[in-house]
């Protein structure tokens, strides 16, 4: 069914516990849907990958204390990467991105893992205004993750 | 066994710390690559596991000064990287690496990869073990000295010379040239079994005490008897067994204890043969005075094709250079008395 939404967004979510909305057909008839937003995320969300649960040894307290430093780790490694491309420190990019890139790949986390690799290669081929783009990218999927992960991250 | 693992990631440096102890390893953990060489130079480890890409000092460059420093036993290295280029495995190779590792890394993977690292290290130890042994058995001889360390260096320099040879270059491959130089130290164990009476009587041997003497072959032999029993597919004790057994073989057939001749006499017997001999000769024994090294290539040169195979003789004469060094070096390291010729050196 093709036609028009009233307009939404995240924030109408954050205020409101559901919205109804009205969706107009190419025929006009009008069709009235009540959306909920999205719950908020619990640890239940979060399944821990197989891969990383075998690396941990099948220990998931392990495994948060793993995702709990690699948190950590990459919310002060963006901004530093940040400031890195800013100065125009291809190198130092090159690095930083190399380490996060494999830091994402060991708790599976592929999304940031690609995109790292994609802000190494532009480092290291000197394209830093390239790389600036994969990093806003990456800001965006970092705060999904975020999302995903902290209430596990945050369980007893 | 003591495993160093070095990474700049804390949270991948975790995971594995846990995963290895999970296995049963002891632990330490360095978080670049120049606090890794400090503990290196400063622990005990067996095991290094490296990310290649490290701040003040990268994996490579760890690998690289491991190799170039001595540092007691030997370090099984392994490389752990993200890196994509077939060439950083040549590099890899080159600087000293022995095994790579893909990050991040399979269990199953990581868990039989160390089982081979194990393995290379119990081999090393194994090594120890036996020249410990013939260090033992050569304990009542005050005058030998560093004499099983020269002659395993001798025997390796004459089985890298041979083997360039076509005739033993599909014998004297490298697994040949490191057996040699771990089984020739126990040539003369069997002489726990030879009373002090003759093993140490200064002077010349009669005939009877000769015969004596010559028991420890067979003795030797006996000895490691139950070593093949027990192992019967160990070739390793069986090789020793040709060294004690042959290297007093002479290639006419006048040697003992069973006159073989040629090329019936093993080829391990008829090098550590040679080592054996120019040993003796250039070092002081109970029974005389230490030759130099012209001295003991004339005579061993004389009995070329007679005591001797002619092929082990023409390599000692292409390495003589080599043989002086270790002579001197050795003798230097365990305080021996020397000839004039290297007192002067």
């Amino acid at each position: 069914m093709h036609g028009t939404l009233g307009a939404l967004s995240g924030a109408d979510f954050g205020k409101q516990q559901t919205q109804r909305v009205a969706l107009t057909s190419e025929s006009g008839n009008v069709d009235f849907f009540t959306l909920s937003p999205p719950k908020a995320r619990t640890v239940d969300d979060f399944e821990i990958p197989n891969d990383l649960l075998a690396r941990c040894a099948g220990q998931r307290d392990l495994v948060r204390r793993v995702l709990s430093m690699y948190v950590g780790q990459m919310d002060s490694d963006i901004p530093e990467l940040l400031s890195k491309i800013k100065n125009g420190e291809s190198d130092e990019v090159a690095k930083l991105a190399h380490r996060m890139k494999g830091a994402s790949a060991n708790v599976v986390a592929e999304d940031l893992r690609a995109i790292a690799a994609d802000v190494e290669k532009c480092a290291r081929e000197s394209q830093l205004e390239n790389a600036q783009d994969c990093v806003e990218h990456l800001e965006a999927k970092w705060n999904d993750y975020l999302e995903t992960t902290r209430p596990f991250i945050e369980a007893t | 066994m003591r495993v160093l693992v070095a990474d700049d990631d804390p949270s991948s440096l975790i995971t594995l710390e846990a995963f290895l102890v999970s296995l049963g390893y002891e632990v330490a953990t360095a978080q670049n690559g120049r606090e890794a060489f400090e503990m290196l130079q400063a622990g005990d480890y067996r095991i290094v596991i490296s990310d290649w890409e490290m701040p003040e000092l990268n994996g490579l460059e760890l690998c690289r000064r491991t190799r170039e420093r001595q540092l007691g036993s030997y370090v099984y290295f392994i490389l752990l990287t993200g890196r994509q280029d077939e060439g950083d495995l040549v590099h890899g190779l080159e600087a000293g690496a022995d095994d790579f590792i893909r990050k991040p890394f399979n269990p199953e993977e990581m868990r039989v990869r160390l089982r081979a690292a194990d393995r290379i290290c119990a081999l090393e130890s194994r090594d120890i073990f036996i020249f410990s042994l013939a260090k033992l058995a050569e304990s009542r001889d005050n005058d030998t000295g560093a004499h099983l360390e020269r002659i395993r260096e001798y025997s390796r320099l004459l089985a890298e010379e041979m083997s360039t040879l076509d005739k033993y270059r599909d014998v004297l491959n490298a697994d040949y040239i490191r057996t040699i130089y771990a089984t020739s130290p126990l040539h003369d164990i069997g002489k726990v079994g030879i009373p002090d009476c003759v093993l140490l009587k200064p002077g010349k041997l009669t005939h009877d005490e000769f015969e004596v003497m010559k028991q420890h072959t067979l003795i030797g032999f006996e000895t490691l008897q139950a070593a093949v029993k027990n192992n019967p597919s160990a070739k390793f004790y069986r090789f020793a067994q040709e060294i004690v057994i042959a290297h007093h073989e002479r290639w006419d057939g006048n040697g003992y204890p069973h006159g073989l001749s040629g090329e019936d006499i093993p080829l391990c017997g008829r090098i550590v043969s040679v080592a054996d001999v120019y040993d003796a000769l250039t070092t002081k024994r109970v029974y005389k005075e230490a030759f130099d090294h012209e001295t003991a290539k004339a005579i061993i040169v004389g009995d070329r094709g007679a005591a001797f195979d002619p092929d082990v003789v023409d390599a000692f004469l292409n390495r003589e250079e080599d043989f002086e060094a270790i002579r001197t070096q050795l003798a230097r390291t365990s305080g021996e008395t020397l000839t004039p010729e290297l007192a002067t050196v």
